[in-house]
Order: structure tokens, then sequence, then C-alpha cells
């Protein structure tokens, strides 16, 4: 689970967005920079979650990783070494609002990127099946999704994502539209299906606590522009429960630090284990563009 | 444990009666009171003469029998036959056109904006005033009161199915999109099933409105058809007969609604909102 050795699975180089947005006032289009020099190398099956206020540019950043937008300022993505820019089946996507397709059942909704990837008419149904059982919605293949909960949509979201086998999983605030007790619950089962998937994992969500829940490193964000302010490695053990959190220190202090960070207040630096990797961002980057 | 509260959130018809034969009754019950409570007091308003011209308003059980003269001397079956041959083939052709071109226009935005401002004009040109006019051009024969069908059925669901092809929701596109899914299977398994709802509303809508023109346009010049069958009578003041015809015309408008709509129903059971929480 932990980033392991130096090789890098995806690096991120410099990801750079510009929007022109009318000025209330003056009436001219003024550039708005949504993100801005956002780089990162991530290890086979790390878990990055990336937290910040709205509007630093987190959904634009998972736009351009996920091939939907362009980087306006020449930045690349590199997936095992080779530059990607258009959409394709070694990145799965999973929105907010689950966007699965209403008219089709849990089970056609699973196989809709296996019928992308060109996978036979007579070996989807097996291979959904198992991403279906994976989520445990077995015996939800043939409903349709507004016979469905908001957790279990969900879930059909995640297996949707997950059964076409990409590199990497982009989730974009996948938990915020479900309620509290349901939010919980798949934090948990997306900890135990990521113990099994192994994917790696870009996770951008609005919870300092979700994110150092389920993350083995957390980017801090400034708003306006988006940049990376810091990024927090979380040592905390695995596997991980809500259960355990809440009765971690540790945990409790990492929560902390990042809130301090998204506050602008100066960390108060504690010993321990739970010690963010301390160091400034720019020494990150380097690190990463020399690799 | 989450696993069996979310099961029990799937509630199926919760609002079943319990006995399925006073169920059946009832459903018959009322589906009919009120048409027949309408009928009976025509036929006595007819019999006891309670209007002021009862030559023009001849009792129900007369206007069945006039009804049931007309099948058995076969004109009834063969204009309802004549009536529909030509609104179906109206129909059809209107739906060739309409909806593949509903679908280009609601595809490529720029042709859409562009021809947007002439297909309101023409939807809102009356289409039984322009039956003179395709009288003129094509003569009173079948093909002017296809054209006329075709004609309407044409805006309705070109209308719907451009609106259709437009209220596709971004999620769905950016979804298939992020797994790489290009422009025509986009289209294919994104676009068109996300429309299909709009299409065949439009689709339901003309269906029952082309029998409402292809009458009007039966009336105004035909020797066959429920239309002219209507007309021919109540020029010979066989007012029996034509209030026959009227009530088959209504009787065929309303089972084609009904129809669709059943087809509707169940084809689109995905839309029905119900059963989410």
């Amino acid at each position: 689970m932990a980033e392991n050795g130096n090789r890098a699975k995806i690096r991120l180089n410099h990801l750079r967005q510009i929007y022109y947005i009318r000025n209330q006032q003056t009436k001219r289009l003024e550039e708005f920079v949504a993100l801005d020099d956002f780089s990162l190398s991530i290890a086979e099956g790390a878990f990055i979650a990336i937290v910040g206020p709205s509007g630093c540019g987190q959904s634009t950043l998972l736009d351009i990783v996920a091939g939907l937008a362009r980087s306006k300022g020449g930045g690349t993505i590199e997936i095992d070494g080779r530059n990607v820019a258009k959409p394709a089946l070694d990145r799965g996507f999973i929105m907010q609002g689950y966007a699965l397709f209403p008219w089709r059942n849990v089970l056609r909704n699973v196989e809709y990127g296996l019928e992308v990837k060109g996978v036979s008419r007579k070996k989807r149904p097996e291979i959904a099946r198992k991403y279906i059982d994976l989520v445990e919605l077995t015996g939800f293949e043939e409903r349709y999704p507004n016979e469905l909960s908001g957790g279990m949509r969900q879930r059909v979201a995640i297996a949707r994502a997950l059964a076409y086998d990409p590199v990497v999983l982009l989730m974009d605030e996948p938990f915020a539209a479900v309620d509290a007790q349901t939010r919980e619950t798949m934090q948990d089962e997306l900890l135990d299906i990521q113990g099994k998937a192994n994917k790696t994992v870009l996770f951008v969500t609005h919870s300092i606590e979700e994110a150092v829940l389920l993350a083995d490193r957390v980017v801090v964000m400034t708003p306006r522009p988006g940049r990376i302010r810091r990024i927090v490695d979380i040592t905390l053990p695995r596997p991980r429960t809500n259960a355990d959190m809440r009765a971690s220190a540790d945990y409790g202090v990492l929560v902390r630090r990042i809130w301090e960070l998204l506050h602008d207040v100066e960390p108060t630096e504690r010993g321990g284990a739970a010690t963010a990797s301390g160091g400034d961002i720019a020494d990150e980057i380097d690190l990463s563009a020399v690799l | 444990m989450y696993m069996a509260r979310e099961r029990k959130e799937i509630i199926i018809d919760p609002t079943r009666p319990q006995n399925p034969i006073a169920a059946v009754f009832k459903r018959i019950f009322m589906a009919s009171a009120a048409i027949v409570a309408f009928l009976i007091v025509w036929e006595v308003a007819a019999r006891l003469e309670l209007t002021s011209v009862p030559t023009f308003f001849p009792p129900i059980s007369a206007i069945a029998a006039a009804l049931a003269d007309e099948a058995a001397k076969g004109f009834l079956w063969t204009n309802i036959l004549i009536s529909l041959r030509r609104a179906l083939i109206g129909f059809g052709f209107g739906l060739l056109v309409a909806i593949p071109l509903g679908l280009a226009i609601g595809w490529y935005r720029f042709f859409g904006d562009l021809l947007n401002p002439l297909l309101q004009l023409f939807r809102n040109l009356p289409t039984l005033a322009l039956l003179p006019v395709f009288m003129m051009f094509f003569g009173i024969g079948e093909f002017s009161k296809v054209l006329v069908i075709l004609w309407t059925v044409l805006w309705y669901t070109l209308l719907n199915t451009i609106s259709g092809v437009r209220a596709v929701d971004p999620q769905f596109i950016k979804a298939a999109r992020s797994m790489g899914t290009g422009n025509l299977r986009l289209f294919a398994t994104v676009v068109l099933p996300a429309a299909l709802p709009f299409i065949f509303t439009g689709v339901r809508i003309s269906a029952t409105v082309s029998i409402l023109v292809l009458i009007a346009a039966e009336m105004m010049g035909a020797n066959s058809g429920l239309g002219y069958a209507m007309f021919f009578y109540q020029g010979n003041f066989l007012i029996p007969q034509m209030f026959g015809y009227i009530f088959v015309m209504a009787i065929i408008g309303t089972a084609l609604n009904f129809i669709l709509e059943h087809v509707e129903k169940s084809a689109f059971r995905w839309r029905d909102d119900a059963g989410s929480t």
C-alpha cells in the first residue's frame, strides 16, 4: 500500500489551467488561473487525497488528468512513462453525481467500459459480475439506478470504473452527495476495495477527515490560483477503518495539522509518528523533477 | 448490516390493494362510470325530446343501430381502413424524416441555432390553413392528405427530438468520454437512449394530432374515409350515422393514445423516479 521505492506510476508535470471570466464591474474578460504549476509524482498503488477550499482547481485538475480538459500551460501527464493527453481506459473517473446511465441496469452500467474496451459480449457479464460482487451488490444486477439508494449508486459507479481495469482511479468528491452515515460506510468500503484492487488513486475531497482516513499522502492546495501548499504524508498504519481512526491520537494530530495549513495558521510542529513530512513544497517538486 | 438496511429501501408497489378481484372491478368502474352516465343522460334526454332540435339529437340507441348497419354493410370497416392507412403512411414518413433530422440538428448545435428561427416559423403555420395550398399543388388525391399528416407529424417529432438531444445530461457525456468513448459510440449509447423518451413523447402527441388533421383533410376534399363519411351523412341529414362516425373517430383517437401511453410507460420505466431515495 505504501509508496514503494521511487518508481513513479503517474507523473503530473506543471499542470496549469486558465479560464476567462467577465469582471462584473469593468465588463472585461479577465484571466482566472484555476490551477497553477501543479506537479506531483505518484507511486503505484498510492492513494493521494487532494484537499483545498472551493475553487482551488481540484476538479479542474482531475478533468485534466482524465483528458477531458487540456492543460494550457504546456504541462504533461505521464502514466508508466508515456505521455497521455486524451481520455482513455487507463484512467477511471468517478464523479460526485455518479453519472450512471439511467436506461441501463446495474449489470449493463458496469459493462459499459468493457464495451468500449472491446471485450466480447460473452465475457462482459462475467467480468461485470465480479466487480458487482466486489462492491457487494450481487443480487442487484437487474435493478435500474432509480431503484437504488445514493450509496448503492456510488458503489455501482465504482464498480463501473474498476471493471475495465484502469491504472488509476480519479475520484471527484465521490461521497459528497450521500448522507454522513452512508459516507462513513462508503469510506470503509473504499479502503477495503482499495486493499483488494490495489489501484493508484487520486481523490479530491473537501473533507480533511476523509483525506486523512483514506490517503497515503494529502496534497493541501491554496485557492486562486490553485497551487500545492504542502504535501502531508499520512503514516497511519493500514488497514484503517473509521472506528480505528476515531480512537487514534495520531489521526487527530494530522487532521489538525492539515486544518492549520488550510486556514493559513502557522503549523504547530509536534513530535511522533504523525508529524507530516516537513519541507517546503518546492523541495518536493524539485525532487520529482530530478527523478 | 447496512446492506440489510438498504435492501429494505426497495419497496415494490406499496399501493397494491389487498383483494385483486375487487381491484379489477374498481378499475373497470373508475374507467367507465363517467362515460356510462354521460351516455344514459344523452339517451334519456333524446328520448324525452328535451332539446329544441330533436331531429339533430338522436338517442344513443339509434346511433348504435346506424353504426351497426354501417358495419354490416362493410362501409364502416372500409372507411376506418382507408383513414388509418393514410394516417399510417403520413405518420411513418413523417417519423422517417423528423427523427434523423432532429438528431442531426440537436447534435450539431451550430445548425440547430441556424435553423431554429425557420423551424419555429414553420411549426406555427396552422396546418389546416396549409391544406388548401397542398390541394392547389397536389390535387385532392391521396398525396395531399398524406402530406398534411406528414407535415403535422414532422414538427411535433422534430422539435421534441431536438430538445431531447440537447437535454442530455452533460454528466452522462462526461462519464462516457472519460472512458475514451468515440463520437459514434457516444451518440449511439448515450445521446440516443437519453433522448428517446423525448422523441417518443413527440411521436405520441403527433400520432393523436395526425388523426385530427386527417379527419379535417378528409372533410375538405375526399371521396372516402371517416371524415368524408361523417361529412357525407351530415350533408344528407342522416344524423345517427353522422354521430356514429364521430364516435368512431373519438374511440380511435383515445385507443391510439392509450396504447402509446402504455408503450411509453413500459419502455421508459427507468425514467420513473418513484423508487429513488
